[in-house]
């Protein structure tokens, strides 16, 4: 495989030897990749400072396997975004849900350019809105996204109705008033599907709904980024 | 043909950073033929220090006893402490700057994707001295990397719970370098972080 020069965001970088490091990529062509950044991290490196998550670049590599070697590097649009505590954990999510969600070499050009959106905007928006946006394009693209306008009758949902979720089936309209966290109100599905959330309830709805869901495909593996942001949040108190 | 034990020795430092066989078999021929004194020291050296340095007590530094040396001294800074990430960091900060403070080392770096917490970087012990010193000043020195600016987030909200000033080391244009040659990261950090200029 040899590619030139193809646009690519870095998710994730490890130190590899010395003075290598192994960086995860998404991909606007081939989806997710791993590729070999040979003396990224010794001390004449110029690249490192280019070479930075949340901002795309220009991508070479070569080679057969499951590592291909990284060859020319260069920027492309505006520079890394200025992301600082709570929104630089939320950025590292989203690269941590693609890392674990999306399989290598499955390209979703729709997914790389909402990626690249969310986090252009992550400095200065709703963080919780921009992030249910962006887990549920990644579960659609997927094939893996809830049902968000009709019910297992195949009735249209009532804004004021309580459904009880499953991940693989349509949400199914109940009359008890059960306080589950796998049910929530018709509005928060209506508001995911329209992308405006209109009330407290809804974003706290939507969160358990997308939490739930992903939890479901992530098959128990838990998400770090999570646990930090949560463990932000109470250093914080 | 070459002995068992030469091989061993070949293979033994092959541990070291950036030594490969060709390496490490030059080390040990050179050790053999012409320095066998000083291989000596260094295995008699190194087997002490392999047995005795352990952790600073209240820094974290390598020390062979319960405090390191700038935590024993009685004539640094109280009032402030340097947080950094590596004992290679604290020896540059050291070398370079006439800092008279304290010290802290992580031994890493926040790093939520590889599942480092702040748990794993001694943050307990350090929250302990934040309660029960007079630190008025915690200057955050983690890397500029998205790790490192996690981790100094999370300092920052550490030291703000205790009423404590954080502040973070500048970074941007190395001393002796051109504009046109910085990669653009770099040269918007700087922009971003530029500061008045002093008449006086």
């Amino acid at each position: 495989m040899r590619v030139s020069l193809t646009p690519g965001i870095v998710l994730h970088q490890r130190a590899f030897q010395d003075h290598h490091s192994i960086i995860d990529c998404l991909t606007l062509e081939h989806g997710r990749i791993s590729l070999m950044a040979r003396g990224l991290r010794g001390k004449s490196s110029r690249r490192a400072g280019i070479i930075q998550p949340f901002c795309e670049l220009l991508l070479s590599f070569s080679g057969r396997g499951d590592l291909p070697l990284l060859g020319a590097v260069e920027p492309q649009g505006p520079g890394r975004p200025q992301l600082q505590g709570t929104r630089l954990l939320s950025a590292l999510y989203l690269n941590e849900l693609i890392l674990k969600l999306l399989p290598p070499l499955d390209p979703h050009p729709l997914i790389y350019r909402h990626y690249l959106s969310t986090v252009t905007q992550l400095p200065d928006c709703h963080i919780g809105d921009t992030l249910r946006l962006f887990e549920l394009t990644l579960l659609n693209e997927m094939g893996y996204g809830p049902v968000l306008d009709y019910d297992t009758e195949g009735e249209a949902l009532d804004a004021d109705a309580l459904y009880q979720i499953d991940p693989e089936r349509e949400p199914r309209r109940i009359h008890s008033v059960m306080k589950q966290d796998d049910q929530v109100h018709g509005a928060t599905l209506i508001a995911l599907q329209s992308g405006a959330f209109n009330s407290h309830r809804d974003r706290l709805e939507s969160r358990r709904l997308m939490g739930l869901m992903i939890d479901h495909y992530l098959d128990g593996s838990p998400l770090k980024t999570r646990a930090m942001l949560k463990n932000f949040h109470d250093t914080q108190r | 043909m070459s002995g068992v034990l030469l091989d061993d020795l070949i293979e033994a430092l092959r541990c070291l950073p950036g030594v490969g066989p060709k390496s490490a078999q030059r080390m040990a021929f050179h050790l053999l033929q012409r320095d066998r004194r000083g291989g000596h020291t260094l295995s008699a050296v190194l087997s002490q220090a392999m047995d005795r340095v352990g952790h600073c007590e209240r820094c974290r530094m390598y020390t062979e006893g319960a405090l390191c040396r700038v935590c024993d001294s009685s004539r640094r800074d109280g009032s402030q402490i340097c947080v950094v990430e590596t004992p290679a960091d604290r020896s540059s900060i050291e070398s370079a700057t006439g800092y008279q403070g304290q010290y802290f080392l992580l031994l890493g770096h926040l790093s939520p994707l590889d599942g480092v917490g702040p748990d794993d970087l001694g943050m307990p012990i350090l929250e302990q001295r934040l309660t029960t010193e007079s630190i008025e000043e915690m200057i955050v020195a983690t890397n500029p990397t998205i790790e490192g600016e996690a981790t100094a987030h999370y300092l920052s909200r550490l030291a703000t719970r205790h009423g404590i000033r954080a502040t973070r080391i500048a970074h941007g244009v190395p001393v002796g370098g051109e504009l046109e040659y910085i990669d653009r990261n770099t040269l918007a950090h700087a922009f971003n972080g530029r500061l008045i200029i002093d008449n006086e």
